[in-house]
C-alpha cells in the first residue's frame, strides 16, 4: 500500500509544481516582477532489516525505503529583468540590488521593484496604485524637466536657470534575504523575520537608479514551458506508479475467489 | 496443505516492496541532487535438495551515485558538485550532515542556509557569509569564495562517505567523512537534477507487476492443487 502513496505525493508535488508555472507565465508582462522557483525535497526514510546476515558477520546494509517528495521551498529570484526605455520622466528602474519603499495607507511600508510611477493630484510622487513613494517628494508644476541621478536624488529645473535643484532622494532599500520577503500581491513585498530589516542603500552599495528605464519581469518562456513539459511528463510517470500499485493490488484481491 | 505457497508469497511481498522504491525514485524524479535506490532480490534456501524450498526477500538496497543534470540558472546561491562529494550543513544540536543539493540562500543575517535554514559549513567548521560590502559573491571551482581582491576569504567544506543515511529533506547522516573538497568541481549558478532514469523506472515497473501476477498465478496453482487433493480424498 504504500507505494501507492509514494507515488501520490510526486503527483501532488507536480501539481504544485504546474501551478507556480501558471503564475510565472501569466506574469509574464508585469513590469518589476520576480519568478519563484519550487524546490522538492525527499520525505522520510523507512528502515527495514535487509536479507540475514551470515553468522559471525555483521549485516552490511539496512533498507531504507522512501516516502515521496514534497515542496521544500518556494523562493522568489531576484535576478534582473530585461531593463527597457521607455522615456518616461516618472518611470525607474534599479539596476542591481534594491527595493523602492513605498508608504502604505495604514502607514506601513511596502516595497517594490516596479518604478512605474506617476503624480497624483498633489503633485507627489505615487505608483500607479496611488501608494506614496517614500520619502513622499512633491514635484513643481512649473519645473521644466525633472532628472533623476544614479544614486536617486531628484532635480527639477527651471526655465532659465542652469543649476538643478535637489527636490529629494529616491528612498532605496535592500535586505539580507529578498527571498524572505512576503509578497502582497500588486507587485509588493513586505518585510518579515525571515528577510530581516530594510537596509538602506547608497551609492557605495552599488546602487543605480536609471531614470526612463523600467525593469521587465524576469520571467523566462522558454525556461517555463521546458519546466511545464516536465513536469507533465513527472506527473504522468507518477500517475502509472499508481496504476501498477492499484493493479498489484487487484492481482491480490484476484487470489481469494 | 504444500508448501509450495510459501515461496511464491515471500516472492510477491518483496516484489511489493520493490514497488515502493520505483515509486519514490519517481516521485522525487525532480528534485534536486536526488540519487535513486534499487533493491536487489536475496535467496534463502531452507532445505537443500533438488525441490529445495527456498525464499526470496530484499537483501541488499544500493544507491545510484552519478552525477544527475546539471541545470544552469545563474543564481549566485545554486551550486552544484561534480564528482563524489557532498555539501556540509550545520544541522540540529550541532550536527553535520550532508547535502548533495546546493540549492541555497542567504538568511536575514546573511548566512548561506538551505531550505531547512541550517547554515552551510566551510572549511574549518565557519559559516559562509554574505559580506554588504562586498556584494559580489563568487565561487570558484575549487569551492573558493573570493573577496573584492580577488584572495580567499572562505572554502566549502565538502565531504565524502561512503555510509551515508538519508534523512527527510535531501539532506544524509554520515559516518566516517573526509574531505575531498581538492578532488570535486564545485559550479557555482547551477543545480544538480535528480539521477532518476524514468525509462529503467518504467520497466522496472513494467517487470514488478508482471512477476507479481506470476508469483499471484503460482500462488492460485498451488492452492487449487490443494483443493484437488481434499475432493480426491472425499471421494475415496
Amino acid at each position: 500500500m504504500k507505494s501507492l502513496f509514494t507515488a501520490a505525493t510526486g503527483m501532488s508535488a507536480q501539481q504544485m509544481r504546474i501551478e507556480n508555472i501558471a503564475n510565472n507565465l501569466a506574469n509574464l508582462s508585469t513590469s518589476g516582477f520576480k519568478k519563484s522557483r519550487v524546490n522538492f525535497e525527499d520525505l522520510l526514510y523507512q528502515q527495514m532489516p535487509a536479507g540475514s546476515a551470515t553468522q559471525g558477520c555483521n549485516r552490511v546494509s539496512t533498507l531504507q525505503s522512501g516516502s515521496g517528495v514534497r515542496m521544500g521551498s518556494l523562493v522568489k529570484e531576484f535576478s534582473m529583468g530585461d531593463i527597457s526605455n521607455t522615456n518616461n520622466t516618472y518611470d525607474f528602474a534599479i539596476a542591481g540590488r534594491g527595493f523602492f519603499v513605498l508608504q502604505m495607507p495604514d502607514g506601513s511600508e511596502s516595497f517594490t521593484r516596479n518604478g512605474q510611477f506617476g503624480l497624483n493630484s498633489e503633485g507627489e510622487l505615487v505608483t500607479q496604485a496611488g501608494y506614496l513613494v517614500s520619502p513622499g517628494i512633491e514635484i513643481p508644476r512649473d519645473a521644466q524637466t525633472i532628472t533623476v541621478t544614479e544614486d536617486g536624488i531628484i532635480q527639477a529645473i527651471y526655465r532659465g536657470d542652469p543649476d538643478p535643484i535637489a527636490l529629494g532622494q529616491l528612498q532605496v532599500v535592500d535586505f539580507m534575504n529578498p527571498s524572505g520577503l512576503q509578497a502582497l500581491g500588486g507587485n509588493l513585498f513586505i518585510a518579515t523575520p525571515e528577510s530581516g530589516p530594510s537596509i538602506i542603500m547608497d551609492q557605495q552599495d552599488g546602487l543605480r537608479v536609471k531614470q526612463g528605464f523600467l525593469e521587465a519581469s524576469n520571467v523566462n518562456v522558454a525556461e517555463e514551458l521546458v519546466n511545464m513539459i516536465v513536469a507533465q511528463r513527472s506527473f504522468e510517470m507518477t500517475s502509472k506508479a499508481v496504476e501498477a500499485s492499484d493493479q498489484m493490488m487487484q492481482t491480490v484481491n484476484a487470489l481469494k475467489r | 496443505m504444500s508448501r509450495d505457497i510459501y515461496p511464491a508469497l515471500t516472492g510477491a511481498s518483496a516484489t511489493w516492496q520493490q514497488m515502493n522504491y520505483i515509486s519514490n525514485n519517481l516521485a522525487n524524479a525532480t528534485t534536486n541532487g536526488f540519487k535513486s535506490k534499487r533493491v536487489a532480490f536475496e535467496n534463502h534456501r531452507q532445505v537443500p535438495g533438488i525441490l529445495g524450498d527456498s525464499f526470496a526477500m530484499l537483501g541488499k538496497e544500493k544507491t545510484d551515485e552519478t552525477d544527475g543534470t546539471f541545470q544552469q540558472d545563474g543564481v549566485d546561491t545554486h551550486f552544484a558538485i561534480g564528482g563524489k562529494g557532498y555539501f556540509a550543513v550545520e544541522g540540529a544540536g550541532g550536527e553535520v550532515l550532508l547535502m548533495r543539493s546546493g540549492f541555497f540562500q542567504f538568511d536575514r543575517q546573511g548566512f548561506l542556509v538551505n531550505s531547512q535554514g541550517e547554515k552551510v559549513l566551510a572549511e574549518g567548521g565557519g559559516y559562509i557569509k554574505f559580506l554588504r560590502e562586498e556584494p559580489v559573491f563568487n565561487v570558484t571551482k575549487d569551492g573558493r569564495i573570493l573577496d573584492d581582491a580577488g584572495g580567499e576569504r572562505a572554502r566549502f567544506m565538502i565531504l565524502h562517505s561512503t555510509d551515508v543515511e538519508p534523512l527527510m529533506g535531501s539532506r544524509y547522516r554520515a559516518s566516517q567523512t573526509q574531505d575531498v573538497v581538492d578532488q570535486v568541481e564545485v559550479v557555482q549558478g547551477a543545480i544538480e537534477s535528480s539521477n532518476a532514469n524514468p525509462f529503467r523506472e518504467m520497466v522496472e515497473m513494467m517487470q514488478a507487476t508482471r512477476y507479481f501476477e506470476s508469483f499471484q498465478k503460482a500462488m492460485a496453482t498451488s492452492a487449487e492443487l490443494d483443493q484437488k487433493l481434499n475432493q480426491s480424498a472425499k471421494r475415496s
